[in-house]
């Protein structure tokens, strides 16, 4: 780990802003390699299925774009998802006025994760991602973020546009549901 | 795989995977899950998922952050100008409307009242007016009635004001004319109250015969 990556462990998200407003262009590569991971993740849970980097990169220049517009009400990551959400839902209805389907499905979704596990070893992930392929859309996207990110219901609720009794339910129908799969 | 009933419990683990509860809260847990074996392998299996859920994606997070580019502080615009733009917009605008609204009001042929007859008339056709003390004078032009004056002047027809006027201007008159006129005035033994509507040269009357 870099000396730099090690500085950057012990600032918050709201240091490095200060930082990069400041001039620092260092603290902007040290946002993005702190989040970009789990801003692709986040994407590829509301089913984008290619262009998944684009995305991540669209997502950060716009949120640096419009920092000062950010008020701190929620914590940089679930910012972030609120952006990338955004764009694939911009991109989803472009892709929908030139008329092409977009609507995504279950079996879009798992087509892409079983393109995924063909290069998944391990079995046991193959029926995990199986199991959370399955899922909707929504209930994907709640289970990403609370599972894989570790919001909070609250912050799902900001940055999935829904209520936090909403992803509360989602997300208890996600789990009950990937049980099922795994027990048949 | 079977599942706990209590949904507050269950609620929690995916917040004690993350490392994200209070001293408090872990506590409550943690006695939870030793009694619960359905927690315990939900926890388990949350904790796979969770691997899952991160593993498989690289991010090139230079070529990312090479995109950004550096920070520029937001300008203030300066809505000083503006609004002194607005102001002088807004009372343009009002004068116009207020100049409009006067000509259209001048323009639409109305039959014009007895003020703006009368004004159209010389002084010395103006109402009589009866002051207190029975004395008798043209009616006083303020600036105002002068403004108004001449406005009625300016809209009145010609030819309206030549049936109404009193045999025309006082300008037409001869000299002897307007002595005997004023003559006659004088010789008048009542004063109408509101004007008089004239409609032919005033006639010499003679006085009243045994009046004293």
């Amino acid at each position: 780990m870099t000396d730099a990556a090690l500085l950057a462990d012990d600032q918050t998200d709201f240091d490095l802003v200060a930082r990069w407003k400041g001039g620092d262009q260092r603290a902007a590569t040290l946002l993005v390699e702190r989040h970009a991971e789990a801003v692709a993740r986040f994407a590829m849970s509301v089913g984008v299925r290619q262009d998944v980097d684009e995305i991540v990169q669209d997502t950060f220049v716009r949120a640096f774009a419009s920092l000062d517009g950010f008020r701190g009400d929620s914590a940089f990551r679930t910012w972030l998802f609120t952006i990338a959400r955004r764009l694939v839902l911009d991109r989803r209805r472009a892709v929908r006025r030139r008329g092409e389907q977009v609507e995504v499905k279950d079996s879009d979704a798992r087509t892409d994760y079983d393109a995924l596990d063909a290069v998944v070893a391990d079995e046991t992930e193959g029926r995990l991602r199986a199991a959370m392929a399955r899922l909707s859309p929504t209930q994907r996207e709640v289970f990403t973020l609370r599972v894989g990110e570790g919001l909070s219901y609250r912050e799902i609720a900001g940055a999935a546009g829904t209520t936090e009794g909403a992803a509360r339910v989602h997300y208890h129908n996600a789990m009950r549901a990937i049980k099922e799969f795994l027990d048949d | 795989m079977t599942e706990c009933s209590s949904g507050e419990m269950r609620d929690l683990l995916p917040d004690l995977l993350h490392g994200r509860l209070d001293a408090g809260a872990r506590g409550m847990v943690e006695v939870h899950l030793a009694h619960c074996a359905e927690c315990r392998d939900e926890l388990v299996l949350l904790g796979h998922l969770r691997a899952t859920l991160q593993r498989g994606i690289a991010v090139d997070a230079g070529t990312i952050a090479a995109m950004i580019p550096p920070y520029r502080a937001p300008v203030r615009r300066n809505w000083g100008g503006w609004r002194a733009a607005a102001a002088v917009a807004l009372i343009t605008v009002g004068a116009t409307s207020v100049a409009v609204a006067r000509h259209s009001d001048t323009t639409k042929g109305r039959i014009p009242d007895r003020r703006s007859v009368v004004a159209t008339a010389p002084a010395s056709m103006r109402p009589i007016v009866s002051g207190p003390a029975g004395v008798t004078s043209a009616a006083p032009s303020s600036p105002a009635t002068e403004t108004s004056h001449s406005m009625a002047r300016a809209t009145v027809p010609a030819a309206a004001a030549r049936e109404l006027a009193v045999g025309g201007a006082v300008g037409d008159l001869s000299d002897r004319e307007l002595k005997a006129l004023v003559a006659d005035m004088e010789s008048l033994n009542a004063i109408p109250l509101i004007d008089a509507e004239p409609s032919t040269p005033l006639a010499p009357v003679e006085p009243a015969r045994g009046a004293s």
